[in-house]
């Protein structure tokens, strides 16, 4: 994680009213790919489910 | 020129701020948030949100507008009734406040919108439940951008909620310390070796406080004077979505179970009462209720709220205040379990009741500038006041009088065994507290109304009237 830290440097410009902490931002970068591919996982999960459930029932 | 009545708590966001006039609290939104205002309005986020009971609905209302230099809009927002911290609240109420949170997020990015803030002090309850009260917190989604509200949400919700889980519950009152949320090194810090095995909280606490301390010295790269290019890509919408799923995944696990402390079982496990004597109680409270209507109720020392729902079922709006967080844990669940809706269960430590604080000490109100209360309730709490707490009876009553307008207090007779129990520990207190003692030191601010012995061990039940009403 650290190596992964260490890759993005630079914080990401935002317009906010509110610090957003440019720690908080390069991180949010850096799990980027890692919470993408989560949503995906859960997502494809979630689909597969409902189609199964929606499968007649034999026996 | 800017009216004084603008809130001491709504000043950091240049959208707009609450002002009250004649007794009514009004939100302006200024020239600078019209267009994420409008976009609200228009797109169905507004209906959809204060139509599932996320977001506290509003009127827009032709009303002079406090600070006219800066105006769009001026709007009325219904009232959510008493306004609580998240200091004072339990595990569970954090933890829903958390995930009202979320579930606004994102149905604000269903509809191209983001929170652009996600304070915890823009919740609060409203019959029953967690409602959403900053209408001004939306702002258009530029996919791309990650969350800007992603540390004050980890520092407001997640942190709090993971020290009261794995650490101990008592951490909750570190949001009371730290006005912007617990800081992630802190939490970092004191959370047990153990919390590590959680993916979500060696995330979004361990490895995002370290991220924090690496970059703490590079300021975030703002240019309020030029457009944004999109970043497409560095922060994609699936991303986003990821991380909410992620944060409400770690928000869910997250546990406390209301046992082991002092007063959790306090009706289960206690013998002070008999149930006829409880029966007796409970028809006398209810008594003195019918007899004043009161329009709220505060209820100091309430425990579970037993004696809380004697008002709240009767409509009337009611604050059970304990400083178990067991207790008001219990409360809670059963404000859940039954739907209620006119209750509210609230932490507070009577010896130390929250502070007025923030710039100026008047971002966030003391418990008395929230008063006074139409009736304060205050059952078997004399002798953990006066003895428990070292506190002169005649300060008790002083201090009741400024909460509300009428009292209930019960007297507990210096040879009640709770008392002797108390007693026995100390020894220098400010002498034995009987009856005439206490009848002289509530007569300073209040009539008595009503008075009936409880049972047949001296406790007696009094209904008092504060003498300037």
């Amino acid at each position: 994680m650290q190596e992964l830290m260490g890759l993005t440097s630079t914080a990401p410009a935002l317009l906010a009213y509110l610090d957003p902490g440019t720690g908080s931002l390069v991180f949010q970068v850096v799990i980027a790919g890692m919470m993408s591919g989560a949503f995906f996982v859960r997502s494809w999960t979630r689909t597969a489910r409902e189609f199964l459930g929606r499968l007649p029932r034999h026996g | 020129m800017v009216e004084r009545t603008r809130l001491g708590a709504s000043f950091r966001d240049p959208s707009g701020f609450v002002f009250r006039r004649d007794g009514r609290l009004y939100r302006q939104v200024n020239l600078f948030h019209a267009d994420d205002y409008d976009r609200l309005m228009a797109s169905g986020l507004y209906e959809t949100l204060t139509r599932q009971g996320l977001l506290v609905p509003h009127v827009e209302v032709v009303e002079d507008p406090a600070d006219p230099t800066c105006a769009y809009k001026v709007l009325r927002p219904e009232s959510v009734g008493f306004i609580s911290y998240p200091y004072e609240w339990c595990f569970g109420q954090l933890r829903d406040a958390a995930l009202l949170t979320l579930a606004v997020q994102r149905r604000a990015l269903e509809l191209g919108q983001t929170l652009k803030d996600a304070s915890a002090y823009n919740v609060q309850f409203s019959r029953g439940k967690p409602i959403f009260i900053d209408t001004l917190s939306f702002e258009e989604y530029r996919e791309g951008e990650p969350w800007v509200a992603y540390q004050q949400f980890c520092r407001h919700f997640l942190a709090p909620l993971a020290l009261m889980s794995k650490t101990d519950v008592r951490l909750g009152r570190l949001s009371c310390s730290h006005l912007d949320g617990v800081p992630l090194d802190l939490a970092s810090k004191l959370l047990p070796m153990r919390s590590r095995l959680s993916p979500a909280l060696l995330l979004h606490i361990h490895f995002h406080s370290r991220s924090q301390s690496k970059h703490s010295g590079n300021p975030p790269k703002v240019d309020v004077s030029e457009p944004q290019p999109s970043r497409q890509g560095r922060f994609s919408r699936r991303a986003m979505l990821g991380l909410i799923e992620s944060l409400e995944g770690a928000v869910s696990a997250l546990e406390w179970e209301p046992k082991g402390t002092e007063w959790a079982d306090y009706y289960d496990g206690n013998n002070t009462y008999s149930d006829k004597a409880l029966e007796t109680k409970s028809r006398i409270i209810a008594g003195y209720i019918d007899r004043v209507k009161p329009s709220s109720v505060w209820d100091l020392g309430a425990n579970n709220g037993r004696f809380s729902r004697i008002a709240s079922d009767r409509g009337v709006p009611t604050v059970a205040f304990d400083i178990d967080p067991a207790c008001v844990e219990a409360n809670y669940r059963l404000v859940k379990k039954r739907a209620e809706t006119q209750i509210l269960p609230l932490c507070v430590d009577l010896f130390n009741p929250s502070p007025a604080i923030g710039w100026r000490n008047r971002e966030r109100e003391s418990l008395e500038e929230r008063g006074p209360a139409d009736l304060v309730m205050a059952l078997a709490l004399i002798h953990h006041l006066t003895i428990g707490g070292s506190l002169p009876v005649e300060m008790v009553a002083d201090f009741f009088a400024n909460l509300g307008r009428w009292l209930i207090v019960e007297f507990v007779p210096p040879d009640d065994p709770q008392a002797r129990r108390l007693r026995a520990a100390r020894t220098a207190t400010h002498g034995d507290l009987d009856r005439e003692r206490f009848e002289r030191a509530f007569a300073v601010h209040f009539r008595v109304d009503q008075r009936e012995p409880v049972g047949d061990d001296g406790r007696a039940l009094y209904l008092l009237q504060r003498g300037d009403v």
